[in-house]
């Protein structure tokens, strides 16, 4: 019972039933209509053909009189396939015609007798009784004229379609089992295997994907599309993992300073030196409060965040407006900043994020790359195949090519670095920048340095 | 305490703030600056308010339980209230700060802020009505600043300024006596939104400086220390 509950609530077999139920209805509805209509049409013409004959003999019987009526219904009686004749007299009492027997009330009254009545014929006696319509008509000396029409062929013909009928609705409703057993029951157990994995999924397993049948039908498309989706959340799921692993870790260095800044503030004796410490503190806290914001940004960048807005910048004019700004930093520095720039063309970009991105670089470069005398950092734009390409190439150490990968995780601070303030989460940011509008960020070795190179595609 | 220019004038604000806590805290920071500050925690209560009173500037939080403090600000600016607004947020930086000068106000700052860089903000919008104005000619003591040729005078000297230093001045005389934070500067001088991590900043003000100060008997570009800059007279012979 459970088992067909089960089934009934599969929308495959609810389909297929009202299907079939809907398609037996019509048809068979077609088929009575039809039906009913020739089996109305088939009496009406036995009608008229009795209405004529009636009339004949009516008219033969004016002319010639009764005598010789009875010797022409004989012979009209005996022909093949003949219609039904009777003459009786006023006491019901058969004279002549092909007619055995009836029910003698049918002849009290002139006029039709459309509800098919029983009659026996001379021609067979032996079979059971026939059906038929007929017209009873008085003659002069008070006889009794019955003409009618067999309508067995009707009767037949109603059979048929009766059995038409049934035949088709059998047919309906074993195509529709079979329908549904063929093509419903598999996509049932594909629905059922999905449903499967997906409770795997549920349960936390997000490696889990849902099975394929191969064949490309819908359910297939429906699931690639739920796999890109759990894809995606695996991808989400795993960020968060590594973030908050990597948060405890790196924040707790900043908190503890904080904490024994705090400490030595309370302790201090002097208002200045408790001033200097709690600026100390606010400083801390203030990288703190920057480390977050990066982490923050970065993964609002990753999850491709839909609202960001896209719009077309012109990358020469904020490329020089930064050059124009950071110029004078690194002249402070003793090193100096160059500008190679190649025409490009707008890209669809977030401008504050690309802002952002190249800041970023400029700033790392300020930090890590002027570690020689005549330390250079070089701006060059130029456009490749269907980017535009942004590198930023300094002349200090490098970075060895196995670092290079791992330099753009969160957090990962070279040893080189360790010293410096930073967050170690420029180059993850970056690369999420580029990584959303499609581009690229990708380190290379420069003669002496390294290039960060970063590209957005037109 | 040295509140760097602020508290020579009283600002009358509306703090439209959910956050009882935060509110409380910021109620407490304005009002020890001197200013009158009017708190509202509840959207649909606030906008009656500041369309029923006059405050120099609202302080909206955007983040409200019924009513979003963005559309609040659309609501004034549709009546035609052009009170300056500064809107403050706890939402990521990425576009939240373009959709909230887009809805009307007139600045955004992300939470956690330093009460500095909101004290600074808020003075330099609550000035905006009297100083942003079509002035041809800026002056603070003794420079002068001429907006139709681009040219900068002190005590009758020409300064050379390139383009961008000549925006720079610009901003800071017209926020003459205000402090204005290096975030500040980037957005209204170079049309860039970040926090520098680097002293990018410092290094194009010292470059001013020189240009300003150098030759002359008494500086006019002041540092504030941990908070900004600020262009003043604050000579002897100032008659501020």
């Amino acid at each position: 019972m459970q088992r067909l509950n089960q089934l009934l609530r599969n929308t495959s077999i609810q389909l297929t039933l009202v299907y079939t139920l809907v398609f037996g209805l019509l048809a068979a509805g077609v088929v009575m209509y039809i039906g009913y209509n020739t089996g109305r049409l088939l009496i009406q013409q036995s009608q008229v053909a009795v209405d004529d004959e009636v009339q004949k003999i009516a008219e033969i019987t004016r002319g010639v009189g009764l005598r010789r009526l009875i010797p022409m219904i004989e012979s009209r009686s005996r022909q093949p396939g003949a219609n039904l004749y009777l003459v009786a007299d006023a006491n019901g009492r058969i004279i002549a015609g092909n007619v055995r027997e009836l029910d003698r009330s049918l002849l009290v009254k002139d006029g039709w007798k459309i509800p098919p009545f029983d009659y026996g014929r001379f021609e067979d006696p032996n079979v059971e009784p026939h059906k038929a319509i007929a017209r009873v008509f008085t003659l002069p000396g008070n006889l009794r004229l019955l003409v009618g029409r067999d309508i067995g062929e009707f009767q037949r013909f109603q059979s048929i379609v009766q059995q038409a009928s049934t035949v088709s609705l059998a047919v309906m409703v074993l195509t529709g089992l079979g329908v549904w057993f063929f093509i419903g029951r598999r996509a049932l157990r594909h629905i059922d295997s999905v449903s499967k994995t997906s409770q795997h999924i549920m349960a936390g397993d997000l490696s889990q994907r849902l099975p394929l049948s191969g064949t490309g039908d819908e359910f297939d498309r429906l699931s690639i599309s739920l796999n890109a989706m759990i894809g995606r959340l695996e991808k989400l799921d795993s960020g968060i993992q590594t973030m908050s692993d990597s948060i405890a870790h790196d924040l707790k260095t900043p908190l503890t300073r904080l904490r024994g800044q705090a400490e030595k503030a309370l302790s201090s004796r002097t208002l200045k030196s408790t001033r200097n410490k709690i600026e100390g503190i606010i400083g801390e806290s203030d990288g703190i409060i920057k480390t977050f914001d990066a982490l923050l940004m970065i993964s609002k960048v990753e999850a491709g965040a839909t609202t960001i807005d896209y719009q077309s910048i012109d990358l020469n004019a904020l490329i020089s407006d930064l050059y124009e700004l950071f110029e004078p930093g690194f002249d402070e520095r003793g090193a100096v900043l160059v500008l190679d720039q190649n025409h490009l063309p707008p890209v669809r970009a977030n401008r504050e994020l690309i802002v952002q991105a190249l800041i970023n670089l400029l700033d790392n470069a300020m930090k890590y790359g002027l570690s020689h005398e005549d330390a250079k950092v070089a701006i060059n734009s130029y456009q490749k195949s269907n980017c535009v390409v942004i590198d930023i190439a300094d002349n200090g150490d490098g970075i060895s090519k196995e670092d290079r990968e791992i330099v753009q995780e969160r957090f990962v601070r070279l040893d080189a670095s360790r010293t410096l303030p930073g967050s170690g989460l420029g180059l993850s940011m970056v690369k999420a920048i580029a990584l959303l509008h499609g581009g690229s960020l990708t380190l290379h070795e420069n003669s002496s340095g390294l290039i960060c190179r970063f590209s957005l595609p037109i | 305490m040295n509140t760097g220019g602020i508290g020579e004038f009283v600002v009358r604000i509306l703090l439209i703030e959910d956050d009882l806590a935060q509110a409380d805290q910021l109620v407490g920071t304005l009002a020890s600056e001197g200013h009158n500050v009017v708190h509202e925690a509840e959207g649909d209560v606030a906008l009656k308010r500041a369309r029923t009173d006059t405050f120099d500037v609202l302080i909206v939080d955007r983040m409200l339980p019924k009513m979003d403090g963005l559309s609040i600000v659309m609501k004034l600016r549709e009546d035609g209230d052009q009170t300056p607004a500064l809107i403050l947020s706890a939402l990521g930086q990425v576009d939240d700060r373009v959709e909230g000068l887009r809805a009307g106000g007139d600045d955004y700052l992300t939470k956690p802020y330093a009460s500095s860089e909101l004290l600074a903000r808020l003075e330099v919008l609550a000035k905006r009505g009297e100083n942003q104005s079509a002035d041809t000619v800026l002056e603070v003591g003794n420079l002068i600043l001429d907006r139709i040729h681009h040219t900068a005078k002190r005590a009758g000297i020409d300064i050379e300024l390139k383009p961008r230093e000549y925006r720079l001045l610009e901003y800071l005389m017209n926020n003459e006596g205000k402090i204005v934070t290096r975030t500040m500067l980037l957005q209204n001088v170079w049309d860039l939104n970040f926090d520098p991590q680097t002293n990018v900043i410092d290094v194009h003000m010292s470059r001013l400086r020189s240009k300003l100060d150098k030759e002359f008997e008494f500086p006019l570009l002041h540092t504030v220390r941990g908070r900004g800059y600020k262009l003043a007279d604050l000579s002897d012979n100032s008659t501020a």
